[in-house]
């Protein structure tokens, strides 16, 4: 008895030896991949993990006298304020199908002309398109809340004084109704958004070895079924982990565009209101890091959720693709 | 499939795991933060307790300390000399150093809060109603100052109007010293002068804006360059409540937008809210004259919209009325700052009244991290009082930044790399400022009466904690800014939208806040009565 | 056909109708359009008079014209010269750090035999949705890192992108393909040199990309120089600049301060000094852009690996 017990723990005891020895040496083999890690890695603890500790704040009402370490904790109090805004439905509603139009938008029409781009016979007209579509990437939204003044403005504004005197129709007081903004924004964003998103597929693209292409010409393709069985497939993984990674923000606006852009005009928060405007607006004037964390807190919760669910569902189809 | 899944919940626990340990291993040592200790409440006892007693003449009995000074203005060139030139000063009275620390309008909330949070030594920090300054107090930020100010401060007490000081209170105790200037002001409507004498304008019966309304017919007439009113954004027209009744408005104001009122001309402090009747009437009256005037053309047309400057529109020319906040002088340093393009007239619609909101528009706290209150206040007593030091700081260095042309004014020296930045009103006292361009020579005198002659506002002193209700708060705010375009006229059938926005505002719980504040003002009213 | 010297006689072959090219560059020049002539308009704007402004709004054939925005900004070109140098040494120190450390992360988590590579992944992926927040930087980079005040303080924030890191490691995994490594093993190479003869070369398109990016999110940065920059000689460009727009900002949110104290609204810089602004804060990039363009043209591969 005694013995079957010993030799029990001794062979579980080797076996465990055995298991530690066995991730030693799958340790040292591969040492210089880690080691080639390593400075990054510190540069991501530093800026990101010593830092963490601040996510406690959402859970506590922070006064000066204790600091952030001594102030009283409070549960989910300052969860309260945003559950119970009466907005909540509102804002996650216009911020989830915003996020999602977007993405849809920006990632087809990236695509499209990445690859058209590619198509193009000219050398230098390429380049020169390729530079005039990421231009308005470098405008800031403050800038760019100007221009679309510029068009909407109620008198003076382009839209009205010129296209649609045209037609022969009223002028339309842009900023106080709300029916046409889901579209304005939407093409603001794609806009602003399309011309740098395409440079990485470009730069993709650009790096096929041009002998698929040739086979293909050989075995008779067609120009579509060369995208779709050759450049398609090579932009695929990028787009898909894109993707999974969008997810993760997919509760977060772009709080630029619809606060700048709107004017932050009253009459359309139905529309275009969105938990980073709310959060930003109502906050203001209170001072209230413990809430302004909490509102962070749901966005990043919520925001890992769709991410691994995301990546869950990609995992199932091919797990090559997946981010984990 | 099972160990990458257990990856990830291993590194989320860890992840968190390692923030509450963090917590929990570093107590108060982490940020620094001193526990209330040193620096708290009982300002009095605070500091140095060596020498520092009495008056700061002799320099010797005193050690060398820093006094940081974080004060609400952009950066300027020659920040340097002038801080070197004030160290010489306070060195010789009270052996201190000065370390001045200007912050942008737009940068001063966000650094001086993180600043609060994570427990940086400052000494005196600059703070206003407007800047959550009653707030901060709840939390903690700034030192008692009632015994400070006796010992340090007696010429504060002297030069400062009673009434400042009964303002930066919270429960009855004292934690900052206003900026002696103009204590309150008065809402006026200016006009151009010379439109005035032109079509004879009986500028003092105007007195609301429904009195305006024959002036605008003429004007849009027969004055075509002129912008009849302009309105721009407009959260509630002009002087709504202050002229058509006796509601002033106390309290919480959502969105900067006063939804809590007191009758001022009785002496009954019940607390009337936006969506009683008697506020519902004036509130439907005035935004259906202000639409009335849209529609007529009056108005501009991007009222709802526009961010144009009214400033910029005015020295165009456009502009002939205006709905302004008046203090003496206004109209001189008004055309003053047009280049002298036009001359201005005023005409006093609301008489200035002392609120809390507006005599704490500009202060100085001490922080509680200061490590020598004492010297803090020493600091700010000289410049209540000491014509050379606080012109020092606002105007710079003599012959260098500005010209001396009189015995009390000068002109400023344009791209001198010191006094662009306007300081005066945010620092010290700044009735002894040199006077400058444009400025009428019996400013500060006109100042002092108006000061002296200010009513009360009954209310003066009551701060109002928002702990209770901050949900409430936060939604009444968000209802407001929906609505925010009312004011503009631009809306049709304000008055459907309003009762729409009450609605709305009854279910944010505006009624609950109101009961709030008055049991607040009840209890205030007699502890201090 | 003006080619000087075609690439691969099929590549004429495999081009696409000139009837098809002749639509698609109709339809890019008219998105080309589409993206220039709002900049144009926003220079146009920076030399508009500002009573034309107000007169007619913005036209690209304005009343009046004006430089006056231009000099008023230029006036203090000792300050703007300095916060150029500061900015464009920040930029370029900061890009080129980051897009070595962020490609010796990429690399490893893209190998498909490194064992640990989910691990890192989430390691990375992790910090991307989940932050302390301002107030715990603030206190790590202030009191424990002491970087107050210092270039660093601007550098080290942005030196990993994390989506950037899953890009190049995606680019890692398509386009290097796990024999040219084995190849190069047995041959004798180490991992180091592996990464940096063969890896990096093959690379140079991604690696452009995400310098383009890099260099755009450390010019642009202005914030972190709000948090820790106190001395005038430190300060960023980009900061000068959204700083004069967010006090513009600040007092149409503040009506309250605005009115009690009016000469706050004096020294406003009107919409032509602001679009003056957002031109020389953007010019700089429009000029470094062609040097990373070049890099991410078609044919550049070199399609020399078979199999």
């Amino acid at each position: 008895m005694r013995e079957t017990a010993a030799s029990a723990m001794a062979t579980a005891t080797a076996g465990t030896k055995q298991r530690l020895l066995k991730s030693l040496k799958t340790f040292w083999k591969f040492k210089y991949l880690t080691l080639l890690l390593l400075p990054p890695a510190a540069v991501i603890i530093l800026n990101n993990y010593l830092p963490i500790f601040g996510v406690f704040i959402a859970f506590k009402n922070i006064n000066f006298i204790d600091g952030i370490w001594g102030s009283p904790w409070t549960g989910f109090d300052n969860f309260k304020f945003f559950f119970q805004s009466g907005s909540v439905w509102r804002i996650t509603r216009n911020t989830l199908a915003y996020s999602l139009v977007f993405m849809i938008v920006n990632t087809v029409l990236s695509v499209a002309i990445a690859i058209a781009i590619n198509e193009l016979r000219g050398r230098l007209w390429p380049k020169a398109y390729q530079s005039f579509l990421i231009l308005p990437h470098f405008l800031s939204m403050v800038v760019v809340s100007y221009l679309v003044y510029a068009f909407l403005h109620p008198t003076h504004g382009f839209i009205n004084s010129t296209v649609l005197d045209l037609f022969g129709k009223d002028p339309i007081f842009w900023y106080t109704q709300k029916e046409y903004w889901p579209y304005i924004l939407t093409l603001v964003n794609a806009w602003k958004g399309v011309g740098i998103g395409a440079v990485i597929y470009i730069a993709a693209i650009a790096g096929i070895d041009p002998e698929y292409y040739e086979a293909a010409v050989i075995d008779g393709a067609t120009k579509w079924q060369q995208t779709i069985h050759i450049t398609l497939p090579t932009i695929q993984p990028i787009i898909i982990i894109f993707t999974i990674l969008s997810m993760g923000s997919v509760f977060s606006a772009d709080f630029g565009l619809f606060y700048q852009v709107t004017l932050d005009s009253g009459a359309l928060y139905p529309v275009t209101d969105t938990v980073d405007t709310y959060v930003y607006r109502v906050l203001l004037r209170l001072n209230d890091i413990g809430m302004s964390s909490a509102a962070s807190l749901i966005q990043a919760v919520l925001g890992f959720i769709m991410v691994m669910v995301t990546n869950w569902t990609v995992r199932r189809i091919d797990d090559e693709q997946a981010l984990f | 499939m099972q160990r990458r899944k257990s990856i990830s919940i291993v590194m989320s626990a860890l992840a968190l795991a390692a923030a509450l340990l963090l917590q929990a291993c570093s107590g108060g040592g982490g940020n620094g933060n001193p526990p209330a200790a040193t620096n708290g409440s009982g300002g009095s006892s605070a500091t140095s307790g060596p020498s520092s007693d009495t008056s700061a003449s002799s320099g010797q009995e005193l050690e060398p300390y820093e006094v940081v000074i974080t004060y609400f203005g952009a950066p300027q060139e020659d920040d340097a000399l002038v801080n070197e030139e004030l160290n010489k000063y306070f060195k010789e009275k009270i052996n201190a150093t000065v370390k001045l620390e200007p912050i942008a309008s737009s940068d001063f909330r966000q650094r001086t809060e993180l600043a609060m949070n994570t427990g940086e030594k400052m000494d005196l920090i600059f703070s206003a109603s407007w800047l959550g300054f009653f707030s901060n107090i709840t939390k903690g930020a700034y030192v008692e100052l009632d015994d400070l100010l006796e010992q340090y401060g007696q010429g504060i007490k002297q030069t400062l109007h009673p009434l400042y000081l009964e303002a930066p209170r919270m429960d009855g105790k004292l934690y900052a010293i206003p900026t002696n200037k103009e204590i309150t002001q008065g809402k006026a409507l200016t006009y151009r002068k010379d439109i005035v004498d032109k079509y004879n304008i009986p500028i003092e019966t105007i007195n609301n804006m429904a009195d305006l309304e024959p002036w605008l017919e003429l004007i849009k007439t027969n004055e075509p360059d002129f912008i009849p009113l302009y309105v721009s954004g407009g959260k509630v027209p002009f002087l709504m409540y202050e002229t058509n009744s006796a509601f002033r408005p106390v309290g919480p104001t959502p969105n900067s937008m006063p939804m809590f009122f007191v009758d001022s001309s009785s002496s009954d402090m019940t607390v009337k809210s936006l969506v009683d009747d008697e506020l519902v009437a004036i509130d439907k009256k005035e935004h259906e004259l202000y639409r009335s005037y849209y529609e007529k053309g009056y108005i501009n047309a991007d009222s709802a919209t526009t961010t144009t400057n009214v400033g910029d529109l005015r020295k165009q020319g456009k502009i002939w009325v205006q709905p302004t906040v008046w203090k003496p002088g206004y109209d001189e340093i008004q055309a003053a700052a047009d280049n002298y393009q036009f001359e201005y007239i005023s005409h006093v619609v609301e008489e200035p009244i002392v609120t809390t909101e507006l005599a704490t528009g500009s202060l100085f706290a001490i922080s509680r991290t200061s490590k020598d209150p004492a010297r803090a206040m020493m600091v700010l007593n000289d410049l209540h009082t000491d014509p050379y030091v606080v012109n020092l700081l606002v105007n710079g260095i003599e012959d260098k930044h500005y010209k001396k042309v009189g015995d009390n004014r000068i002109e400023q020296i344009p791209d001198s790399g010191y006094g662009k930045s306007a300081l005066n009103w945010v620092i010290g006292n700044q009735l002894i400022n040199y006077l400058r361009t444009g400025e009428p020579d019996d400013l500060y005198e006109s100042w002092e009466k108006f000061n002296n002659e200010a009513k009360r506002f009954p209310l003066l002193g009551f701060v109002f904690d928002d702990s209770n209700v901050k949900n409430e708060l936060t939604r009444l705010t968000s209802v407001s800014q929906e609505y925010s375009m009312i004011g503009s006229g631009a809306i049709a059938n304000p008055s459907g939208v309003i009762d729409e926005r009450n609605g709305k505002l009854v279910s944010a719980g505006i009624e609950k806040v109101r009961d709030e504040l008055q049991s607040q003002i009840d209890a205030w009213l007699a502890a201090n009565r | 056909m003006n080619r000087s010297r075609p690439i691969f006689a099929s590549r004429r072959e495999n081009a696409i109708s000139p009837f098809s090219d002749a639509l698609l560059n109709a339809a890019f020049m008219l998105l080309s359009l589409a993206c220039l002539l709002p900049v144009v308009l926003v220079v146009v704007v920076s030399v508009t008079h500002n009573s034309s402004l107000i007169q007619n709004g913005y036209s690209f054939f304005p009343d009046r014209l004006s430089l006056i925005a231009y000099k008023s900004l230029f006036m203090d070109y000792g300050t703007i010269a300095g916060a150029y140098a500061v900015s464009i040494g920040i930029t370029v120190l900061g890009t080129a750090a980051s897009v070595l450390l962020m490609a010796l992360y990429a690399y490893p988590i893209s190998r498909a035999d490194y064992p640990y590579r989910k691990f890192f992944t989430f390691f990375l992926f992790f910090t991307m949705l989940f932050s302390g927040g301002l107030v715990s930087k603030y206190i790590i980079y202030t009191k424990v890192l002491g970087l107050t005040d210092t270039y660093m303080s601007l550098v080290l924030p942005l030196l990993i992108l994390p989506f950037n890191v899953f890009i190049m490691r995606t680019f890692f995994q398509t386009t290097i393909h796990p024999a040219l490594i084995e190849s190069s093993r047995i041959d004798g190479a180490g991992e180091l040199l592996i990464f940096i003869r063969i890896v990096l070369p093959l690379s140079l398109p991604v690696l452009a990309t995400m310098g383009l990016f890099s260099t755009i999110n450390y010019w642009n940065d202005w914030f972190n120089a709000l948090l820790f920059i106190r001395s005038a000689d430190k300060y960023p460009l980009q900061y000068l600049m959204v700083r004069v727009i967010n006090d513009i900002q600040f007092l149409r949110e503040n009506v309250a301060v605005a009115a009690q104290n009016p000469q706050l609204m004096e020294n406003l810089p009107n919409e032509s000094l602001q679009m003056a602004m957002a031109v020389v804060g953007m010019g700089p990039i429009l000029i470094v852009y062609p040097f990373f363009q070049k890099y991410f043209v078609k044919g550049l591969t070199v399609g020399s690996i078979k199999g």
